[in-house]
C-alpha cells in the first residue's frame, strides 16, 4: 500500500524536495509580487482607508502560523506514534518559521489596530490566544535546545505541541465565542466571502504567496537538517 | 508619487507594517539559505576528505 511513509524515507524525501524547491519558490516570488501589485493598486476601503493594505500581510502570516502549529503538531504525533525520525526533524524545523509569521501577524495587527480600534494592543481573546500561539512556539524551540539527548528532546518537545493544539480552535473560534474587538471571519464563510474582488484578489495571491514560502523555507530547513545528521554520522564513523 | 507614500495619512502604520514584514521574512529566509549552504559545503568536505 503506498503511504505518506513511503516519502518520509531521507533519501526519497531529498530526491523529491530536490525536484519540487524550485517551482515552490517561484511560485512564492510570483504570488507574492503579484499580489503586492494589485494590493497596491487596490483603492482604499471606504472604511478602513489605507489601513486595508496591512490585511495583505496580517491575515496570510496569521494563517501560515496556525497551518504551521497544526503541521507541527501532526508530525509530532507521527513522531510520538511512528517513532518515525523524519517527523521529529519535520516538526523541528518547522517551529522556527511559525514563530516567525506569528511575531510578524501579531506585530502587523497592532500596527493596524492602532488607527483602527485606537490601541495597538488589547486583551481580548484573539489577540491573547495568539499571542500564546507565539510562546508556544518559544516553549517548543526552547524545549528542543533544553534537552541534550535527540530522542527524549524529541519526544518532549512533541507532547508539548499536542498539548498546545487545544489553542487553535481557541484562536479559531475566539471571534465568536467572546466579545471582541477583533472582526469575525469574513473570508472562508457560510454564503461567500464578505470582502470585494478588490481586496479578495491581492489577499488570496498573498495567502498562496506566503503559504508557498513556508513550504519551501520547511523543505529546506529538513534538507539541511538530514545534511547535518549525515555529517554527525560520517564524524561518528571516522572518529 | 507622494499621495501613494502617505498612505490615506496611514502611512505611519502601514509602512512599518511592511518593513517588519520584509525583515522578519528576510531575516527568516537568510538565516534559512545560508544554514543550507553551510550544511552542504560541510558535507561535501566531509566527503572529499575521505
Amino acid at each position: 500500500m503506498a503511504s505518506i511513509f513511503e516519502f518520509a524515507n531521507p533519501k526519497r524525501f531529498m530526491n523529491l524536495s530536490g525536484a519540487v524547491l524550485p517551482w515552490l519558490a517561484a511560485v512564492s516570488a510570483l504570488a507574492i509580487v503579484i499580489g503586492l501589485y494589485l494590493g497596491f493598486t487596490a483603492p482604499p476601503d471606504y472604511q478602513q482607508g489605507e489601513t486595508v493594505k496591512i490585511m495583505f500581510i496580517h491575515v496570510p502570516a496569521a494563517w501560515v502560523a496556525m497551518m504551521c502549529y497544526g503541521l507541527m503538531a501532526v508530525a509530532s504525533l507521527l513522531g510520538l506514534v511512528n517513532r518515525h525520525p523524519l517527523a521529529d526533524v519535520a516538526a523541528k524545523t518547522a517551529a522556527p518559521l511559525g514563530a516567525v509569521f506569528t511575531a510578524l501577524a501579531l506585530i502587523t495587527g497592532s500596527l493596524w489596530g492602532k488607527p483602527m480600534w485606537g490601541a495597538y494592543w488589547v486583551w481580548d481573546a484573539r489577540l491573547t490566544s495568539f499571542l500564546l500561539l507565539l510562546f508556544l512556539y518559544l516553549g517548543y524551540i526552547a524545549l528542543w535546545n533544553a534537552i541534550e539527548d535527540e530522542t527524549r528532546a524529541a519526544r518532549a518537545a512533541a507532547i508539548l505541541a499536542l498539548v498546545g493544539v487545544v489553542n487553535l480552535p481557541i484562536i479559531e473560534f475566539s471571534v465568536d465565542w467572546w466579545n471582541t474587538l477583533h472582526q469575525g471571519e469574513s473570508i472562508i464563510r457560510s454564503g461567500g466571502p464578505l470582502i470585494a474582488g478588490v481586496f479578495l484578489w491581492p489577499l488570496g495571491l498573498m495567502a498562496v504567496g506566503y503559504t508557498t514560502l513556508f513550504f519551501t523555507l520547511w523543505m529546506i530547513r529538513i534538507r539541511t537538517e538530514i545534511i547535518e545528521r549525515r555529517i554527525r554520522a560520517l564524524q561518528l564513523g571516522i572518529a | 508619487m507622494e499621495a501613494f507614500f502617505a498612505m490615506g495619512k496611514y502611512a505611519a502604520y502601514v509602512w512599518p507594517a511592511y518593513g517588519a514584514s520584509l525583515i522578519g521574512l528576510g531575516f527568516v529566509v537568510g538565516v534559512t539559505l545560508s544554514a543550507y549552504a553551510r550544511a552542504k559545503k560541510r558535507l561535501a568536505a566531509l566527503e572529499n576528505g575521505k
